[in-house]
């Protein structure tokens, strides 16, 4: 009796399993309310001043390289969409995010307090922001700066780094520590950075939330301004992201004020700490070899790989080539956010990149003062990398923006109009892009016959026949295919039904 | 929504203008909330919005009515839910362990661990899940929480040995960085546990001719519960980077019980009756002690070559019950010697540990040295233990080494009674383990040692169990 009531429990509680398994296995699209996209995230209310961040190493490296992973491995669920984004998949102005006043002249609300005016003082206090080696100054207006000299025989290399990192981090559209090049009380070229902005808080927490900020509500982890960090990472080739690379600062009167996330920090780029890690490595004396399997099964005998001296063309930058890096990809120590990042995130990011133009890349070189050889270098690496960097980004998902709605003339019907970024910018020619075109109700269901589409160039016209009207919600998803690589993800174009043609609600790549 | 603007531009579009800018700026554009306008009416300039609403995070800023579904979701969803309880526990475990290994595993001294970790001034509040596990012991979990000041620190821990073991600890720690770095420590603790085995005494106890068994056992094993309550006042003095100085007071007591339900294998029905001090009684054991510890190594969790003195001497008496009186005295000495590579660690260490009866009273069985050190089964006990071992290390990334190690151990009833014989009884164990730390603490181990008495596996997470200055290691 007792077996038979166990047998039957298991059945029925496997049957229960499959029944919820084969129920849920459909695809079933999100559902965009009918509202105006957001563009600005609100999220400065002022607050009473939170509880400055201690970083414990020890804990983070734990974290970060165990925990993470054993956590991640034991759940199967995809990672969630980022919160931090619109309807129009845009991440909107925030603490986090700010996008350029003028697209055309990203930098030009870079300089906020402009570089430190003399005399200077110094406090002879430590520096708070994690450089080591800096030195505390406040300037005649009695704003703090700190000012970071460069490593012995590299004059510009760090310096020039950490100004052209800053600004082309602003130009994305972070938020950022000002950095100028000046020369120090003592006549030597330094990295003067404009820090602490506000009340500093310590390291923003990557994956948590401030628990004493109300307006931190959103999971770091699902942040797309997060996420995509690494893709800007990868441009600007910044193998490390520290824990003083992104601070949180207080802005505002006590109570009044409101949490600022900011990226700051930014010497390592621009191959500078690939550098400063070959010089060290190459400098010690227990070098081990790069074979993970040689040095477990060696005990740690393994012969020290020939040290050679890293090479790269000026002493002014560091080292970094149009290769883009897996490790400029995947900063150490793993960054958590990045283990989210989702074809859309890297796509938003592609996005942000490309719109930084030769003419912000130039003026953002500019800054660092630098010999034009080092100058010609970095732009040209720059270019060639950002044209890499957003050729990754376009090709994970369908790159396609919306252009516009065609309302319905004579005979022909409603027309969506979009634009491949990616045929654009060149990235793939259109003639190899075939765009297989869908049309679904809000349960998932087709409401008309697919398309298959050919396009001669960016614009893709994608008909709306006239019986979709009759559907209040349409999802039009568009894919496009490139010859007979892998299937990239749809982009889905939510419409709601007006009269005899349409109206956007949202999109997701 | 008025879409017409963007109508507009799409007309306006060329190829040539169209950029990502352009495209941005589609984005950027409709900001405003705007009432759709009629067909072929053109689109009037919106009005500046009402001041919004605060914004409901989780869904206003995505716009998303409800989340979409992908194929295979559900069957995701349901392995997540079964993978939950691993998952958390995981989670739990190293968000607390490892905070607790880095903030106390340099527990000597207070003042050179908040140096360490630059703990903030206005003080902290950390509360972490701890666990341990190794072969033929309960799985212990359990809960550590730290408060920690400028001035003051107070720890407590909760723990917990599946199924009936408890073990509960308070302390309060004052620091100071007067003319030394010190601290003042006070601390209650108590323990029960549950299902111990006690050998008796020997390296060879079942024919050692001190102990006596019950003519009609069979066990040479006998099976007793104890608890373990003391309170405990300490000073400890870093008197120079590398040496430190210990002083403590503590009042301890230990009573013993067979083990519930144990049958014949009881402590009372293995061993004669009377043979075993201690098990019949559990005197207040007043003890006092001095201990020094020299150790030059840079760091004190990842492999750091160095060297490593300790030596305490220290005296008992019994203020209660059947008289007791006992010294205790020791030694212990470690050389860290890198071997081609600075990562690279051979590691002889010998531990001496000796205890010495005053007035020929007899000591308690559970007062009696054991071997902790040693990494197989720490099932001996007498007057003298002395555990060698021999250990490599190597480092395989700057957080995680690898481990080989030897241990020999054995115990005597003295110093001079060490013979050849105990060569050939020599208990050993062969071992391998994997390594986590940082620089000055180690935060997760896991090793198995093999021997002719059994494979001992031991995995733990955060602080070892028995941390702190020497009396804790009793």
């Amino acid at each position: 009796m007792k077996t038979s009531t166990t047998r039957h429990w298991l059945r029925g509680t496997g049957l229960l399993l499959l029944g919820l398994t084969v129920m849920g296995c459909g695809y079933r699209p999100t559902r965009f309310a009918d509202r105006p996209p957001v563009t600005d995230a609100q999220d400065d209310h002022g607050i009473a001043r939170p509880t400055a961040r201690t970083f414990i190493k020890e804990l983070h490296q734990a974290d970060v390289y165990v925990r993470r992973e054993l956590v991640g491995g034991l759940d199967p669920r995809r990672s969630p969409a980022a919160l931090d984004v619109n309807s129009l998949d845009e991440v909107p102005r925030s603490s986090w995010f700010r996008p350029p006043a003028d697209s055309h002249h990203p930098l030009a609300d870079y300089p906020r307090d402009g570089p430190p005016k003399p005399p200077f003082t110094i406090t002879g206090e430590a520096p708070t922001s994690g450089m080591e080696d800096a030195l505390v100054i406040v300037d005649a207006r009695g704003l703090p700066y700190e000012l970071q000299p460069d490593v012995p025989g590299h004059p510009g290399m760090r310096s020039g780094a950490a100004a052209i990192a800053s600004r082309l981090f602003h130009a994305l559209g972070y938020r950022t520590a000002e950095v100028h090049i000046i020369r120090s009380h003592e006549g030597e070229r330094v990295a003067a950075t404009r820090w602490p902005l506000g009340v500093d808080l310590g390291p923003t927490p990557i994956n948590d939330t401030r628990s004493d900020d109300s307006n931190d509500q959103l999971p770091h982890l699902q942040r797309r301004s997060l996420r995509a960090l690494t893709m800007m990472t990868g441009w600007l080739g910044l193998k490390r992201l520290r824990s003083r690379n992104l601070r949180d600062v207080y802005l505002g009167q006590p109570g009044l004020g409101h949490v600022q996330h900011v990226v700051a920090g930014l010497d390592g780029a621009l191959g500078v700490d690939d550098y400063l890690d070959e010089r060290q490595w190459v400098e010690d004396p227990d070098r081990e070899d790069s074979n993970f399997f040689l040095r477990v099964f060696s005990l740690g005998l393994s012969p020290k790989p020939p040290a050679v001296q890293p090479d790269k063309l000026d002493p002014a930058v560091g080292m970094m080539n149009e290769r883009v890096l897996k490790d400029h990809y995947d900063p150490s120590p793993p960054f958590e956010p990045r283990d989210h990042l989702l074809p859309g995130d890297a796509y938003w990011a592609a996005k942000r990149i490309a719109a930084v133009d030769r003419t912000a890349i130039a003026a953002a070189i500019q800054a660092a003062k630098l010999e034009p050889l080092a100058e010609n270098w970095l732009f040209q690496v720059l270019m060639l990398r950002r044209d890499k960097v957003i050729a990754k980004g376009f090709n994970q998902t369908t790159p396609c923006e919306v252009i516009t709605i065609e309302p319905p003339v004579d005979k022909r019907g409603a027309r969506l109009v979009l634009a491949n970024l990616a045929v654009e910018k060149g990235v793939h020619s259109a003639a190899a892009i075939e765009y297989q075109i869908s049309y679904l109700a809000s349960d998932g269901e087709p409401v008309a016959k697919s398309r298959r589409k050919l396009s001669p160039g960016p614009i893709v016209t994608v008909p709306l026949p006239a019986g979709l009207s009759a559907h209040d919600y349409l999802v039009v998803r568009v894919v496009a295919q490139l010859g007979t690589d892998e299937r990239p993800p749809a982009f889905e174009v939510h419409l709601k039904s007006q009269a005899d043609t349409f109206r956007l609600l949202g999109v997701r790549h | 929504m008025d879409l017409r603007w963007l109508h507009r531009a799409g007309r306006l579009l060329t190829l040539g203008a169209l950029s990502l800018s352009a495209a941005t700026a589609v984005h950027a554009q409709p900001a405003e909330p705007t009432e759709p306008a009629e067909p072929g009416e053109d689109a009037e300039p919106a009005e500046p919005a009402e001041p919004a609403e605060p914004i409901d995070p989780e869904q206003a800023i995505t716009g998303v009515e409800e989340s979409g579904r992908e194929p295979g979701d559900t069957a995701r969803t349901i392995g997540s839910a079964v993978l939950y309880l691993p998952r958390t526990i995981i989670d739990l475990m190293f968000r607390g362990t490892v905070a607790t290994a880095s903030l106390i595993a340099d527990q000597q001294l207070v003042p050179r661990y908040r140096e360490l970790l630059g703990a903030p001034p206005g003080g902290d509040v950390l509360v972490f899940p701890t666990l341990f596990a190794e072969t033929g012991s309960p799985f212990n979990i359990g809960l550590r929480a730290i408060a920690d000041t400028k001035w003051v620190a107070t720890y407590q821990r909760f723990g917990f040995g599946i199924p009936t073991d408890f073990v509960t600890e308070s302390r309060v720690i004052l620091k100071g960085n007067r003319l030394v770095p010190f601290i003042v420590s006070f601390e209650a603790y108590m323990e029960d546990e549950n299902e111990l085995e006690y050998h008796d005494l020997g390296i060879t106890p079942d024919r050692d001719p001190r102990n006596l068994f019950r003519t009609n056992s069979p066990h040479r094993v006998g099976l007793y519960s104890e608890r373990r309550v003391r309170g405990l006042g300490s000073l400890g003095m870093r008197l120079w980077p590398k040496l430190e100085l210990f002083l403590s007071v503590s009042l301890a007591r230990r009573q013993v019980e067979d083990t519930p339900d144990s049958g014949n294998e009881a402590l009372s029905r293995v061993f004669a009756e009377d043979s075993v001090p201690g098990a019949s009684h559990g005197p207040w054991i007043a003890y006092g002690e001095m201990a020094a510890r020299f150790d030059s190594r840079k760091h004190l969790g990842k492999p750091t070559p160095g060297a490593v003195a300790e030596a305490y001497a220290g005296a008992a008496h019994s203020t209660e019950g059947v008289p007791v009186a006992f010294m205790r005295m020791g030694w212990r000495i470690a050389g860290f010697v890198p071997v081609y590579r600075q990562t690279n660690i051979f590691a002889p260490r010998l531990v001496v540990d000796g205890l010495v009866p005053i007035n020929n009273l007899d000591v308690p069985f559970n007062e009696l040295p054991r071997q902790p050190e040693y990494r197989g089964f720490d099932t001996r006990r007498d007057l003298v233990s002395i555990v060698g071992s021999l250990d490599y290390t190597w480092q395989l990334v700057p957080f995680m080494g690898l481990r080989l190690f030897m241990d020999a151990a054995t115990v005597a009833p003295k110093v001079a009674e060490l013979e050849l014989n105990q060569l050939f009884n020599l208990r050993y164990a062969l071992g391998l383990g994997i390594d986590l730390y940082s620089d000055n603490a180690q935060l997760a181990q896991l090793a198995i040692a093999t021997g002719p008495e059994g494979v001992r596996m031991l995995f733990s997470l955060g602080t070892p169990e028995r941390f702190g200055d020497r009396q804790h290691r009793d």
